[in-house]
């Protein structure tokens, strides 16, 4: 491989080389130093391979040996070069091209994150850009060590971390920390309460004297599981108390809801600009004069991948999408609807670890709007852990 | 006290090659499809059948079917095909 790509720089032909003796004509080859290779007999001629550069001394050599030499083929750069002597314009881009590559594999092209599962790429490559560590960063200044210290200061859910540039893809490898989990460590006697008014309907007692059955209803503060216990011997012992007591629990939502809601949405009408993006710089693509009054814009972007490597060039559209205010007025149905949908999102962010038993909505209608009421009973985990002193 | 006899001394009893070695050629043959020749001084004839080396003490004649030169320098030629026949001719 290494000799094919010597061969096609330094150039190289096809000759026959004809005559009486033309295996003279080898030997004085060889014994002035000149490279010949397969060289294949024919009747009273030779034809064999050897360099350009040789090729231009063997002339006298050939006249000594009486044989007439002539190129069957030319092989090499050297004869593409000459070929494509006048067009200088191809050269000028050719050299102009290389130097271009050569410039651009001083930035940083992409940056890929990898092993993070709690922190979030975004975080991560603001802290990288923080550093330093951003597309279209001149590559060559970076001290990859210094950052990876900095970093780990600054954020203390990473373990391990490695910077490594290859070619102009920065890879960021990340190891997060291991979180200890929590264990209750208290070794203080304590009694089970209730935080909240209820009925008791499932008592799951992991240490201490329950006191309260299943059944029963509670008050808010009312011991439920005591962490006061009487031996065999009729002596008192303090325990730690822990107890999950589930209860049937009542609770009221209100809403108020004006007769006239004005909201605003993103209507139909929208204006795409794209940019074309290389590196950090972003080049205008289409003309859009249309400019609305009162607009929401989303940016996405798109860089070109070959070969699982983004490089530096891509497309980045901003939609600006009208925005329509409206005012509309509100119907007694349309005020439940309304209900229903908040409370759902009461249920699912708020109370996402009780049951919901039942639930009734109820709507009246006010002077300013509608002001809705929501029953629920829940069933929910009331138990609370409250230390007590040994003295009281 | 017996006399030291020195290393040279030994050396020079030796007895001397038959031949002088440095001049003969120097033929490696890998089974016979490949022959390298060291100290060729020069191709006599070359021919697809037939190729015959100039040595300095001798001329190598090889016979065989679809020989050919692969690597020709001053001093060292190679030489692959199938080979059936070695003369060396004086």
């Amino acid at each position: 491989m290494l000799l094919k790509i010597i061969r096609f720089l330094r150039g190289s032909v096809d000759f026959t080389a004809s005559g009486k003796f033309p295996e003279r004509f080898m030997n004085i080859t060889a014994k002035n130093g000149v490279n010949l290779w397969n060289p294949v007999p024919k009747k009273n001629a030779i034809s064999a391979s050897m360099y350009l550069s040789d090729y231009k001394k063997i002339r006298i050599l050939a006249r000594k040996s009486r044989v007439k030499t002539r190129i069957t083929t030319r092989h090499g750069l050297p004869f593409i070069i000459n070929r494509y002597k006048k067009r200088t314009g191809l050269f000028v881009g050719a050299v102009c091209g290389i130097i271009l590559c050569i410039f651009l594999s001083n930035f940083i092209w992409s940056v890929k994150i990898s092993g993070t599962e709690e922190i979030s790429n975004t975080y991560l490559e603001s802290l990288l850009g923080d550093n330093g560590i951003s597309v279209g960063v001149w590559k060559n200044n970076l001290d990859t060590d210094q950052i990876e210290r900095n970093i780990q200061l600054k954020c203390d859910d990473i373990r391990w971390m490695s910077i490594n540039i290859t070619g102009s893809l920065v890879t960021v490898e990340v190891k997060e920390t291991y979180k200890k989990p929590k264990f209750d460590t208290s070794k203080n006697p304590c009694n089970v309460k209730a935080v909240k008014d209820g009925v008791i309907t499932r008592i799951q007692a992991y240490n201490g004297r329950p006191v309260v059955t299943k059944g029963s209803g509670v008050v808010n503060g009312q011991i439920l599981v005591s962490g006061l216990d009487e031996t065999k011997q009729g002596d008192m012992r303090y325990l730690r108390a822990s107890a999950k007591v589930y209860a049937d629990i009542t609770e009221q939502q209100t809403l108020s809801i004006p007769k006239k809601v004005t909201y605003s949405y993103a209507d139909e009408n929208y204006v795409d600009r794209k940019n074309f993006r290389f590196l950090w710089l972003d080049f205008p693509c289409n003309l859009a004069f249309e400019n609305y009054d009162n607009f929401v814009s989303t940016v996405h972007g798109e860089n070109l991948f070959i070969n699982d490597v983004v490089l530096p060039v891509g497309l980045k559209i901003r939609t600006d999408r009208e925005l329509v205010t409206t005012e509309n007025s509100v119907s007694k149905n349309k005020a439940e609807e309304i209900a229903k949908a908040d409370c759902i999102l009461y249920e699912i962010f708020t109370k996402n670890k009780s049951e919901v038993i039942s639930k009734q909505i109820s709507v009246k209608e006010n002077k300013d709007g509608y002001r809705v009421t929501t029953d629920y009973i829940f069933n929910e985990n009331i138990a609370d852990q409250v230390d007590f002193d040994v003295t009281e | 006290m017996p006399k030291k006899k020195r290393i040279a001394d030994k050396n020079e009893r030796l007895p001397s090659p038959m031949f002088d070695m440095g001049t003969m050629p120097y033929i490696e043959m890998l089974g016979n499809r490949r022959i390298t020749v060291e100290g060729s001084t020069g191709i006599l004839l070359y021919d697809s059948e037939s190729i015959k080396i100039n040595t300095c003490k001798t001329v190598i004649s090889f016979c065989g079917r679809g020989m050919t030169l692969k690597c020709i320098s001053s001093s060292c030629v190679e030489i692959e095909g199938f080979v059936t026949d070695i003369n060396f001719l004086s």
